[in-house]
């Protein structure tokens, strides 16, 4: 279909794409004169017309103008697509004869020369671009790109120079030329192109972007650092650009974040650069840095300017998870007073944070102002009364707790809340050992969390089976990593011996109580009696606990017990392939993590992960790694 | 022989999933569907922040699916509570679909002139704007605000220092490339914000060591060439479109009037154009009168000279989603006829397309065209004619459109269209 066909199919506008329409001079003539004998004599003619016309002639292109040309370069990507490399090359030859200037018939030849293993080809049309077009960069890149897969030194040298003196007082060609010596394999040559770029274009942040990077790969961090600051400006009005590049090293840039920090709030800094300062921090998670710098500017700012920071402060400290930022953010704002409705919200966000670093009291202070400032019967109320039970209970004074549910129940009865507040304030009622009150608590609920507890009490009492039950009731009402955790555990009982699953439940009654070494020393040392499915199985568990808790290093080495002890279990590939992925993290240990993702492919071919580790795999081999 | 363990195993193995689908039905009510459907047909309640709700999704690193030509161009997100409650603060309407439904949305995509396009990332955005111009200057970053998409502002200085290459998208404000102003100099000679501009552009030019600021608009149009041909995708709206490719032809050519170059424009300037370097006009005549307030015979419509042309409306072409993935994008509306609307450079001469140019919406009947685009290298470029879309007479100091109480332009759906395809997988963008 033609792609300019307008809906009442006018293809007027097919002009614009597929060139010109209308009666062709042998069908003019055929009308004006007596019809046969017109025939006879144009049939030769005709006849030749339609044989060029269907030749494979290289070069036709030439006489087709720009029509033409576009007709050419569909042909050539079409003759690309079906492997057809040397009819390809051939036609955009023939364009790139007819218009050197041709931008995309010289990006394709290029592409098309790389598959054909002939780089060369595309020497002689960009050297007549550049003669063409000598005010474009795009000529001397191919040159460049091209003489790089050569190998020419001499080459890129001579092009370089041409093109630095064809226009010496802009950046592009320092930049350009510098990337290809790093290409080559001679980063020393490209700082001093790029030093030269910066004293010939006279500015001071002249090629500071590509410096900061280069000097940071060549690992001289101080010149990187000074590179760095120049591209952020005297506003840090580069910020956002710099954020990006450092992303791209190795450490993502951690290793210059507090450096630059450094730099952009010393004595005498802008506001802008104090603010670039403040991003950074929040993008590196010094969350203490930026709360810093950000109390310290506030301070300075107009209060017409403050009202809109402290709200930036307070989305992007949300955006970053940071809490104790957030927390003082919105405790600013409200006592910067406003609309009553506003206030609100914020009071609610910062009760929110509050609780999130620990400021329990403030918090559930907060929460019973929002409380009584609601109507009854409202949603604002029965969410502030939620958060309000559930830091009580935290707090240990499960009694008032209790009781306050039972208010709760009896004026919110169907509250979607409930499941999940009975269940919180269970949870904590088994911290703290009364497994009775935790028991009464869940007895009247119903919902997937509250069976959550359930199934941790049956599992307490060795009922591994209404443990199941409780775990796969729970599973079908949670969502996501609640959810898999759930059906994780149904599963994990349902392959366990009882004793196996006894072990378990006394692990999950330590953990309930947030000793978690403790549960995963019970795990270990007790198990080993246990038969080689239960221990296989047990081990795999461990190790998702200790994923949970942030303890990678008896992660590692519960998998690498696991995999020692129980190659043919079929926890083992899962275990080699979190294994592998951990040890990829730490450069020192990729052999490792390769020679275990090896092993996975190649001892477990049927197993599902094996497409996982490939692709770790070939990332390591693209050194996308 | 079975124990009593194993018996009560396998009786357990066999009630396990008549527990878990009466357990499901019983929790029914508390489990969620598993997408999100965001209409984008008359039901939707705003229609631009839908599309800032698609980037946001694609932000926090979720995939995203674009349904070409299904109720308008609707998005398929996933169901998650954090999604649900941003499209909720953000006023966009969605519709829970389960995986039936969605079987079913399939299978019509299946059979119909339909697509479902993949979006798997939040593509990085750059503004192309003079500093400290407020965004209510410009249809796009009007939108981008609106719709919540984040961008960053980048000017000459960023784009000589290669800035470019770090963003997916380019989207050039209403600058005038042949470095005249825009002309401005005709009307507002005296106002306060043309000399700031004045000064503002000639110290760029001194500081990059140009010899004007033509001669500084020239090399910035050079650079977003090069950012196209490697791969970067383009759009531009009014003066920007058409002053980019006389910036990129004028090789050797002075096409800028003495109060912005300093010399007389060229006489002979039409003929001596390198539309070579142009990526989709050609063949235009250059208007030699510095007195007339047009820059080319490419716009069609030539709003502030005394042979403007009266606007009318435009229409979108329709594309085939499957064959056609990426001009369909560009034309997903609710609307298929739009009100057209002036900017400095209203519309495009049909006779001044080059070949290969895709038009996707016309003013039928009429000269010229409205909206086109096009690849150039391994990139590609979109130009919409017009100033602001819900703003059809726009003038300097007119008060900004509010978006708020336009939240279903179809106009600015398509500006938003062009923000979101570079989200779609690289394969199709290749198509």
């Amino acid at each position: 279909m033609c792609p300019g066909m307008n809906r009442h199919g006018d293809a007027s506008a097919c002009h614009a794409t597929c060139g010109q329409a209308g009666a062709g001079p042998a069908e003019r003539v055929f009308r004006r004169h007596s019809g046969r004998v017109i025939f006879r004599r144009c049939f030769p003619v005709l006849v030749l017309a339609a044989a060029v016309a269907v030749s494979p002639l290289p070069g036709r292109a030439q006489a087709a103008g720009q029509g033409g040309e576009m007709a050419a370069l569909r042909d050539a990507e079409s003759r690309r697509a079906q492997g057809d490399l040397e009819g390809a090359a051939a036609l955009l030859r023939g364009v790139l004869e007819t218009r050197p200037a041709s931008v995309a018939a010289l990006l394709e030849l290029e592409q098309v020369a790389r598959l054909l293993g002939d780089p060369a080809l595309v020497i002689e049309p960009a050297s007549r671009f550049v003669e063409a077009d000598s005010g474009s960069a795009l000529g001397y890149q191919v040159l460049l790109r091209t003489y790089t897969a050569l190998r020419r030194p001499d080459d890129i040298e001579r092009t370089a120079e041409a093109w630095i003196r064809a226009t010496p007082d802009t950046e592009t060609p320092y930049r350009e030329i510098a990337r290809t010596w790093e290409t080559f394999g001679d980063p020393g040559r490209a700082v001093r192109v790029l030093e030269r770029g910066r004293e010939r274009v006279g500015r001071p942040d002249a090629l500071a972007l590509e410096r900061a990077e280069l000097y940071a790969r060549l690992g001289d961090r101080n010149r990187s650092l000074e590179a760095w600051d120049l591209a952020l400006g005297p506003e840090g009005r580069g910020l956002m650009v710099v954020r990006r590049r450092l992303a791209t090293l190795p450490d993502a840039g951690a290793g210059y974040m507090p450096g630059i920090i450094d730099r952009l709030v010393a004595p005498g800094s802008s506001l802008g650069r104090r603010r670039a300062a403040i991003e950074l921090a929040i993008a590196a998670g010094l969350e203490d840095r930026a709360l810093d710098v950000a109390q310290g500017l506030a301070g300075e700012l107009p209060r017409s300017e403050r009202q809109p920071f402290l709200l930036d402060m307070a989305r992007r400290a949300d955006g970053a998870r940071m809490a104790r930022l957030g927390y003082w953010a919105y405790s600013e704002l409200i006592a910067a007073g406003g609309a009553e409705s506003r206030n609100l919200a914020l009071r609610s966000r910062a009760a929110e944070l509050a609780l999130a670093v620990g400021d329990t009291a403030t918090a559930r202070e907060t929460y019973v102002e929002l409380e009584r400032g609601a109507p009854a019967g409202s949603e604002e109320r029965r969410q502030a009364m939620v958060v309000r039970l559930e830091v009580t209970a935290r707090e240990g004074r499960l009694d008032e707790a209790m009781r306050g549910i039972e208010t709760f129940r009896s004026e919110f009865p169907n509250s979607p809340e409930l499941d999940g507040l009975v269940a919180a304030v269970a949870a904590v009622a088994l911290e703290r050992g009364e497994v009775e009150l935790a028991r009464d608590l869940v007895e009247g609920a119903s919902g997937p969390r509250s069976a959550m507890v359930r199934a941790q009490l049956a599992l307490r009492a060795g009922d591994v089976t209404a443990a199941r039950a409780a775990y796969t009731m729970a599973a079908a009402g949670l969502r996501g990593e609640e959810a898999t955790r759930a059906l994780a555990m149904a599963t994990l009982l349902g392959r366990l011996s009882t004793p196996a699953a006894t072990l378990v439940g006394r692990a999950m009654e330590a953990l309930a109580q947030r000793a978690t070494e403790e549960a995963l020393a019970l795990l270990l040392e007790e198990s080993v009696e246990l038969p080689g499915g239960d221990r296989s199985a047990i081990l795999d568990f461990a190790a998702g606990l200790a994923d949970r808790n942030q303890m990678p290093v008896e992660a590692e080495s519960i998998r690498r017990t696991l995999i020692e002890e129980h190659p043919r279990a079929p926890e083992a590939p899962a275990a080699l392939l979190a294994l592998g992925r951990a040890l990829l993290r730490h450069p020192e240990s990729v052999a490792a993590a390769r020679d275990l993702l090896e092993r996975l492919v190649l001892e477990y071919p049927g197993s599902a992960l094996v497409p996982q580790a490939r692709r770790e795999l070939d990332e390591l081999r693209r050194g996308d790694r | 022989m079975q124990t009593q363990y194993m018996r009560r195993k396998v009786e357990m193995f066999r009630l396990l999933p008549i527990l878990f689908v009466a357990v499901s039905l019983v929790f029914a009510g508390q489990a969620r569907a598993q997408y999100l459907l965001v209409p984008m047909g008359p039901e939707q309640t705003d229609h631009l922040r839908a599309y800032g709700l698609t980037y946001w999704v694609l932000e926090q690193g979720n995939e995203a699916e674009w349904l070409l030509n299904y109720r308008s161009g609707s998005f398929l997100l996933p169901d998650r509570p954090e999604i649900r409650r941003e499209a909720a603060l953000r006023g966009v309407s969605t519709e829970p679909v389960s995986v039936a439904d969605v079987v079913q949305i399939r299978q019509e995509i299946e059979r119909s002139n339909m697509e479902s396009i993949i979006l798997e990332k939040a593509p990085t955005i750059a503004v192309y704007t003079p500093p400290n111009t407020p965004p209510w200057d410009d249809a796009v970053t009007l939108a981008l605000e609106y719709a919540e998409i984040p961008y960053d502002e980048v000017w000459d200085r960023d784009v000589l220092q290669g800035r470019l290459s770090d963003y997916d998208w380019l989207h050039l404000h209403h600058e005038d490339f042949t470095g005249q102003y825009s002309k401005f100099y005709i009307a507002y000679a005296n106002e306060p914000w043309l000399h700031d501009e004045i000064r503002r552009n000639e110290a760029m030019a001194q500081e990059f060591g140009f010899e004007s600021v033509p001669a500084l608009k020239k090399a910035v149009a050079e650079e977003i060439r090069r950012y196209v041909a490697e791969g970067g995708l383009l759009f531009a709206m009014c003066t920007a479109t058409e002053t980019l490719e006389l910036a990129l032809g004028a090789v050797g050519v002075n096409i800028a009037a003495p109060f912005s170059s300093g010399m007389p424009i060229d006489p002979d300037a039409s003929r001596k154009m390198q539309w070579d370097r142009t990526m989709a006009f050609q063949n235009a005549k250059i208007e030699l009168n510095p007195g007339v307030n047009s820059f080319s015979d490419i716009d069609g419509h030539q709003v502030n000279t005394p042979w403007s042309a009266p606007l009318g409306t435009f229409t979108l072409f329709d594309f085939s989603a499957k064959f056609d993935p990426v001009p369909s994008m560009l034309v997903q509306n609710h609307e298929s006829v739009l009100p057209d609307f002036y900017g400095l450079t209203t519309s495009f001469r049909r006779d001044r397309l080059k070949p290969g140019v895709v038009v996707l919406a016309e003013e039928e009947g009429s000269p010229w065209v409205k909206y086109v685009h096009g690849t150039y290298g391994e990139g590609t470029w979109t130009f919409f004619g017009g100033h602001d879309p819900e703003d059809p007479r726009h003038r300097i100091g007119d008060a900004p459109t509010d978006l708020s109480l336009r939240r279903n332009s179809p106009g600015y759906r398509l500006i938003l269209n062009n923000v979101l395809f570079p989200a779609a997988q690289k394969q199709t963008l290749k198509t």
